[in-house]
């Protein structure tokens, strides 16, 4: 964005809120006050700067979002369609665990972080699909919060807890994990 | 004394002019019909950048700024 900017005669300013929310609500807050013409940002999560989200709306300053979509709507949307993804990871999911597979149609799901816009719509779109399915069987969906180890952990622990007490097959345990890593 | 011929030396500013100019040229030609007017409708806007963190998209570029 940088390098663009100086190319197009467009004046940035840069703050980096180094995974703070609370930093990036008061850069926010104080890009609000100051007011640029335009704010490019991303929401954390859908909720922690609705609020703030909608101040702008009341004023002449236009926001755009990168790639998370958050509660408020504001002047543009860049990013990815993620309820489409959630759709095209559960059909996979499907093809590869549903019916007509001869293993488990067990499924784990690996979230990012609940509240995040990646997670919160990818998540939305894959159980649309997968919630009209009865062939699948969605054994744990639990967040990761972006944490490699984490993932790893649950993605290890998960076939092993759901082998129906019995030693863990192809049968038994999990026929995959879905993540929106 | 004449300096002695360095190929990476003397070859890499040329290379990195060289770079720097494609880039520009390629940064300034997408395909993209809204492009033109959504840059001179920021012409000389002032336009504050606020991600979750520059570091990371700094990181996975290998950029320094």
């Amino acid at each position: 964005m940088k390098k663009e900017a100086e190319l197009d005669n467009i004046k940035i300013t840069i703050q980096d809120p180094n995974w703070s929310t609370n930093a990036m609500s008061q850069g926010m807050n104080a890009l609000i006050a100051e007011g640029p013409d335009v704010i490019v940002t991303q929401n954390p999560d859908t909720r922690s700067l609705a609020r703030l989200m909608m101040e702008p709306n009341r004023t002449v300053i236009e926001v755009t979002k990168i790639n998370m979509q958050d509660a408020v709507q504001n002047d543009a949307f860049v990013g990815l369609d993620h309820i489409a993804m959630g759709h095209e990871i559960a059909d996979l999911a499907i093809e590869k665990c549903g019916a007509g597979t001869d293993i488990s149609h067990k499924i784990s799901i690996v979230q990012g972080a609940i509240t995040g816009g990646v997670s919160y719509f990818q998540i939305q779109g894959l159980m649309d699909t997968l919630s009209k399915r009865d062939n699948i069987e969605i054994v744990s969906s639990q967040a990761a919060d972006w944490d490699a180890s984490k993932a790893w952990a649950i993605t290890k622990t998960v076939p092993k807890q759901c082998g129906d007490n019995i030693p863990i097959s192809v049968l038994s345990s999990t026929c995959g994990t879905v993540s929106d890593w | 004394m004449i300096p002695r011929w360095n190929m990476f030396r003397d070859t890499a500013p040329i290379a990195a002019a060289g770079m720097s100019i494609a880039g520009t040229v390629l940064a300034q030609e997408p395909n993209d019909p809204f492009r033109g007017p959504a840059l001179e409708a920021l012409d000389g806007k002032l336009v504050a950048y606020l991600p979750i963190s520059t570091g990371f998209y700094r990181a996975k570029a290998g950029a320094v700024w």
